[in-house]
């Protein structure tokens, strides 16, 4: 080159200036994002435990509500709140992970399949209240089962069902090809290729994707609200296990009963700072509640991982 | 033999160039032959020694093609007819080594059969033909090789036997003149010795058609009849 | 090199498959024009030619690959020996052939599971239970495989812990375990080194006397190598069929030999 290559290499050298002020720049917006949503998060859990933390007594755990803030407690509210994700979760998984299951693997590719699809990814943006108003509609008045745990268990379950579908979707979709076609070629049946590969190896996804819609339903106010759960009760649900024969009972379902998010909203609605306090250690035990969920589907996931690689 | 190009125009030069380097050897080998024989006719001892001195380029080109032709097979792994090329190559510069080491043996003898003045007109007349003859088989030889001609290289096999006909009565008054002129015999030895040397050159040229044939068709002549190389070769 | 015993005449060989007047269409396109080829029973017959002229295509017709994929068509026939049943017949059911032929594939795909478990994959979906039974079997695709001696001491592991050469020779013994009448080998060693690449070929020598291979390779100098007979293949076209010594030596199409000397352009 007949140019002279130290004035080329001084505009490269700029130009190279020039983009990694850039790249710092971007850099350190980045970091002021993630700042202000960490501190903010931080700040409002902070509010939250300095406000609450003093009323997670074992009384709390073990009371009903009560007019005297001092007395009132969670108990309805957090057995309500695991009865109902326990209701929740029997609806949805097993309903979702076979639709997706279908979808995925069974349904032809046709115009059919594929409206099914685009409704199904839709219906997790429709608000939720919608799905109150559907259940209050048929679950409580045309099925007649009342504002019980079962009608809120379903609601919730058809509330999360789009997510675990999706979620059952996506991971089975990141099994290889080449491990469905070793299986085939091995002379496996269709059912037997998904039993013994694509549902052991979708696993870990599917299990995000219940605990992603799990988390979400938890703290559902509105749809439990529009079918009648009641924020005031003194009562538990009917145990599952009896002295007497058969032994297990399925009347819980059918009880009214009261939720985590319900008993929140009802305290906050209170003038007395006492029972705002109430309202931060209910919040607490809330976010305590999902954590422990997710920590379980990181457990369950580890478990399960630790035996896949691709 | 297939003209059509390699993808890889490097493998077509490193064959364009064996070939060459044989068609070169040929000639050097050809034109040993003849300054022998005519060494041998006209007596001139400068001639003689200039093909005994020469011999040492034939020898140099046998090593060299031999060793383009092992790299060759090792770099390109050669298949079909490339593989067949390189073999019969191999083989060809051997005979073409032998034919000049007869134009040698007989280029060393002329002094001696020459200054014993022995030889009459007539066998020296008649050995010039006989080696002409040869050379032209080995010429023809080397020609069909340049143009892959089947058919050339059959007539060269046919032709061989002709010469050979012809040496053994060459051969066969020496023989006679052994006979009667026992005191002779050491020059009549050596006279022989050029004129199998003669046969063996015609030899060498068939073979080298054998080996084209072995290059062209996949097919080895090598110790079959005149009458089965035309039927294997002529059918498919 | 081979002893000099001159080779046999095809017409006394036995054919363990063959194919006859085979056509194959992805949906409109055609990709097989009329294959009738035979293949020799433990013989090892290689499919040689450019990308794209249809060997992998010709291969999974053999097991009836195409099937799980919409669009496909077979038109033809590919008998089997030695019962003459019609691998491609609608009637026949594709988990059958595939119980009877074992693919290996290009890219080495062991199961996500433990080296035991990929090998016994095929015989528990033919339904056999007993543990020792399972060992045993086990035990002896993996020597087939000549894999044994180096995972005989950690048949639980991950079979992903594998070197690629060492997953591609689980992946020809979990095909063995169910004792295939036949191999189907897709460029096994494509994606290997040179040196996994030569222990595969020793391992299909070894084989051959056991089980019917027909292997499609894009790597000449390996059918070359490894094979009885080759066939070579050009868009579709079935162009040459012969023992591999002569298709290699003195091929009779003048397709055949420029793509073998490598004039293809």
């Amino acid at each position: 080159m007949n140019s002279t290559p130290t004035r080329d290499l001084v505009q490269v050298r700029s130009m190279i200036a020039a983009h990694k002020r850039r790249d710092i720049a971007f850099a350190v917006l980045g970091f002021a994002a993630l700042t202000l949503c960490f501190v903010t998060f931080v700040a409002l859990f902070v509010d939250m435990l300095v406000d609450g933390a003093s009323r997670l007594t074992a009384d709390f755990f073990t009371s009903f509500a009560s007019r005297r803030a001092g007395q009132a407690g969670i108990l309805a509210a957090w057995v309500g709140t695991f009865l109902l994700m326990l209701v929740t979760a029997a609806v949805a998984v097993p309903i979702g992970v076979a639709s997706g299951l279908y979808l995925e693997e069974y349904a032809p590719r046709n115009r059919f399949t594929a409206i099914i699809e685009i409704n199904i990814n839709n219906l997790a943006g429709v608000p939720s209240i919608v799905y109150g108003l559907l259940a209050l509609g048929m679950f409580v008045h045309t099925f007649g089962l009342g504002a019980s745990v079962l009608t809120a268990g379903l609601t919730l379950g058809l509330l999360i069902l789009p997510i675990v579908i999706v979620a059952t979707r996506e991971s089975i979709r990141a099994v290889p090809g080449m491990i469905r076609e070793a299986a085939y070629a091995l002379g496996a049946t269709r059912w037997q290729m998904v039993r013994h590969h694509v549902l052991p190896y979708s696993m870990p996804g599917i299990l995000t994707g219940v605990i992603i819609g799990l988390s979400r339903a938890i703290g559902e106010t509105a749809p439990i609200v529009t079918i009648g759960a009641v924020t005031f009760i003194a009562f538990l649900p009917p145990a599952p296990l009896t002295a007497a024969p058969p032994f297990v009972s399925f009347e819980w379902l059918l009880s009214p009963f009261t939720a985590m998010p319900i008993q929140i909203f009802n305290w906050t609605s209170r003038p007395e700072v006492a029972f705002q306090q109430n309202a931060s250690a209910a919040a607490l035990v809330l976010v305590g509640m999902t954590l422990l969920m997710n920590a379980i589907a990181i457990w369950l996931r580890y478990r399960l991982r630790r035996n896949l690689k691709w | 033999m297939n003209t059509s190009e390699h993808i890889s125009k490097q493998y077509d030069a490193d064959l364009a160039a064996l070939r060459s380097r044989v068609v070169e050897m040929g000639g050097v080998v050809e034109e040993q032959f003849r300054f022998a024989v005519d060494a041998l006719s006209s007596g001139r001892s400068d001639l003689a020694e200039q093909v005994v001195a020469n011999d040492r380029r034939v020898n140099e080109f046998e090593v060299e093609i031999d060793h383009d032709c092992a790299h060759l097979i090792a770099k390109r792994q050669p298949t079909a007819s490339d593989l067949r090329m390189v073999l019969g190559v191999s083989k060809m510069v051997t005979d073409l080594e032998r034919i000049g080491d007869k134009a040698r043996k007989i280029a060393r003898l002329s002094a001696a059969i020459r200054s014993s003045g022995v030889p009459d007109a007539r066998w020296l007349e008649e050995t010039h033909r006989v080696a002409d003859l040869a050379r032209g088989l080995l010429r023809d030889a080397l020609n069909a090789f340049v143009r892959g001609e089947l058919d050339e290289a059959i007539a060269v096999i046919r032709a061989a036997q002709g010469i050979g006909r012809l040496v053994n009565a060459i051969s066969g008054e020496l023989v006679r003149q052994i006979t009667q002129n026992p005191s002779q015999v050491a020059v009549l030895l050596d006279m022989m010795a050029v004129t199998k040397a003669v046969d063996r050159v015609a030899d060498h040229a068939a073979n080298l058609a054998e080996h084209l044939i072995y290059i062209i068709k996949g097919t080895d002549v090598r110790h079959a009849t005149l009458d089965q190389i035309e039927r294997e070769t002529l059918q498919r | 090199m081979a002893s000099k015993a001159p080779k046999p005449d095809l017409a006394t060989l036995q054919k363990k498959a063959e194919a006859r007047a085979l056509n194959f269409f992805y949906g409109k396109k055609q990709a097989l024009k009329n294959i009738t080829l035979p293949v020799f029973d433990r013989r090892v017959t290689a499919l040689i030619g450019p990308s794209g002229c249809g060997k992998s295509t010709f291969l999974r017709c053999f097991n009836r690959m195409h099937d799980l994929y919409p669009g496909n068509r077979y038109d033809g026939e590919i008998r089997f020996f030695p019962d003459d049943l019609n691998l491609l017949g609608a009637d026949v059911d594709p988990i059958e052939v595939r119980m009877r032929l074992a693919m290996v594939f290009q890219k080495p795909n062991p199961f996500p599971k433990s080296i035991f478990e990929n090998v016994a994959y095929g015989l528990r979906i033919r339904g056999v239970k007993q543990r020792s039974l399972l060992m045993d079997k086990v035990e002896e695709a993996l020597s087939s495989a000549a894999l044994w001696n180096e995972v005989k001491d950690r048949l639980d592991e991950q079979a992903n812990n594998l070197s690629g050469g060492q997953q591609q020779r689980l992946c020809i013994a979990r095909a063995l375990a169910s004792e295939p009448e036949m191999l189907l080998f897709d460029e096994p060693t494509s994606a290997l080194d040179p040196i996994a690449t030569a222990s595969i070929e020793e391992l299909i020598h070894q084989l051959k006397d056991k089980v019917t291979i027909l292997i499609v390779t894009h790597n000449m100098q390996q059918a070359a190598r490894v094979s009885d007979f080759t066939a070579y293949m050009y868009l579709g076209d079935l162009i040459e069929f012969g023992w591999t010594d002569d298709v290699f030596f003195r091929p009779t199409n003048k397709q055949t030999e420029d793509y073998i000397t490598g004039r293809f352009g």
